[in-house]
């Protein structure tokens, strides 16, 4: 695997580091980010907690085995494609292993349905996967900041306030509520970065 | 009221790369100036923040994607299934087998010849069981094939791993395991029989 020159050290590092399977540290972040995940995409394909669990496992197990052969190449998928492959043909792989759940949806079985809708499938996933990130995202970034500043962020980022009503609630400066805000959303666009590799193209 | 701020300028304000006595200067300033206040807004918009915020209201308008919660406890077992798994795949020992799945046998591995097995050299022993082979291991425990030394009996012995009896939960999660195990009596599912060790 190769990395883009503005391809910051820490990403590199948990990625190489989770090639290493006695890395139980790297594969601790790997699975704490990528988990909830790949385990909330199972349940939307009807998949139960303990099945979703063991899909979980399976899709991690093959991520180790495929990250030795894949490297860097603009021109082809980026890391979130390419897990969204990965998972989405464990679970095509599990549902087949489990005929039982052909038995209980019936002639539209949901095996036919995955199979049927690729397009669609990649947009659920991409969704999926963005909202994932973005909310890790928010949640780890939060304790780096006290309650004003984030409060700044909130009013004007998430509630979508203009930055005069933001002063005046915050009992600040407009120019202040600027700074807040950026500061804010400098330090999340860096953790998304992290937390979701889109500098890191893959190719087989 | 006095020149502009340019947007160089600007943007150092707002990432603080500039020395105090500047930065009050263009604080003043903004204070007073619509133009290089709505500047500001436009320089500081995040456009590819923007995205990922859109695709994550779009989730949360959808309202079958709530997302169903993920403890810490889950998060510890996927970790400990996945890390056993992927280090026993490492050292070429066939795929682990999944955890909700350890107590269920193929008709194919039940036809595994005792005989052949034998040969083996056991692994260790357990009371009266000599460990032939580990079959898989989760977040919780291990599987091997055993043989009972004086029955010769063919058997599947599952083991809490040692750092998990401090953990009552778990504890609690595996005899209520066995319990249920040894209600159930059907061709495909392994029968549960007590170890004394």
């Amino acid at each position: 695997m190769n990395y883009g020159s503005d391809w910051p050290s820490t990403h590199i590092t948990l990625l190489k580091r989770v090639r290493v399977p006695t890395d139980a540290e790297a594969w601790q972040e790997f699975v704490k980010i990528y988990g909830p995940l790949i385990y909330n995409y199972c349940r939307k394909f009807r998949l139960n907690d303990c099945d979703s669990e063991d899909v979980c496992q399976d899709v991690f197990q093959q991520i180790s085995t495929s990250l030795h052969s894949f490297e860097y190449n603009q021109k082809l998928g980026r890391f979130r494609s390419w897990l969204g492959t990965v998972t989405y043909h464990e679970i095509c792989r599990f549902l087949k292993k489990n005929q039982r759940f052909k038995n209980q949806s019936g002639a539209n079985g949901l095996s036919e349905f995955i199979y049927e809708q690729p397009g669609e499938i990649d947009a659920v996933w991409s969704d999926e996967f963005c909202s994932h990130i973005y909310t890790t995202a928010l949640k780890n970034i939060r304790t780096e900041f006290d309650d004003k500043t984030w409060k700044a962020f909130e009013l004007t980022w998430i509630n979508d306030s203009n930055s005069k009503d933001a002063a005046d609630e915050l009992n600040t400066e407009v120019p202040w509520i600027y700074k807040a805000k950026c500061l804010v959303q400098k330090k999340l666009k860096d953790e998304i970065q992290r937390l979701s590799f889109d500098s890191v193209v893959f190719q087989k | 009221m006095e020149k502009c701020i340019s947007d160089s300028l600007l943007l150092q304000y707002l990432v603080d790369e500039i020395d105090d006595e500047e930065s009050e200067r263009v604080k003043d300033h903004l204070n007073q100036c619509a133009s290089c206040q709505k500047r500001t807004e436009i320089l500081s918009e995040e456009r590819e923040l923007k995205q990922w915020q859109a695709c994550h209201q779009r989730r949360q308008s959808d309202e079958s994607s709530q997302n169903h919660p993920f403890s810490q406890e889950r998060l510890d077992r996927l970790f400990n299934s996945t890390i056993s798994s992927i280090q026993q795949s490492e050292s070429q020992i066939p795929r682990s087998i999944p955890l909700s799945k350890q107590i269920r046998p193929s008709n194919q591995d039940s036809s595994i010849s005792i005989g052949k097995e034998l040969k083996l050299k056991p692994i260790r022993t357990i009371g009266q069981y000599q460990l032939i082979k580990k079959i898989g291991q989760g977040g919780m425990g291990i599987v091997y094939l055993a043989i009972h030394s004086r029955l010769k009996k063919q058997v599947v012995l599952k083991l809490l791993l040692n750092k998990d009896w401090d953990n009552a939960n778990q504890t609690q999660r595996f005899y209520r395991e066995m319990e249920l195990v040894g209600q159930l009596d059907h061709p495909n599912i392994v029968r549960g029989c007590p170890v004394y060790c």
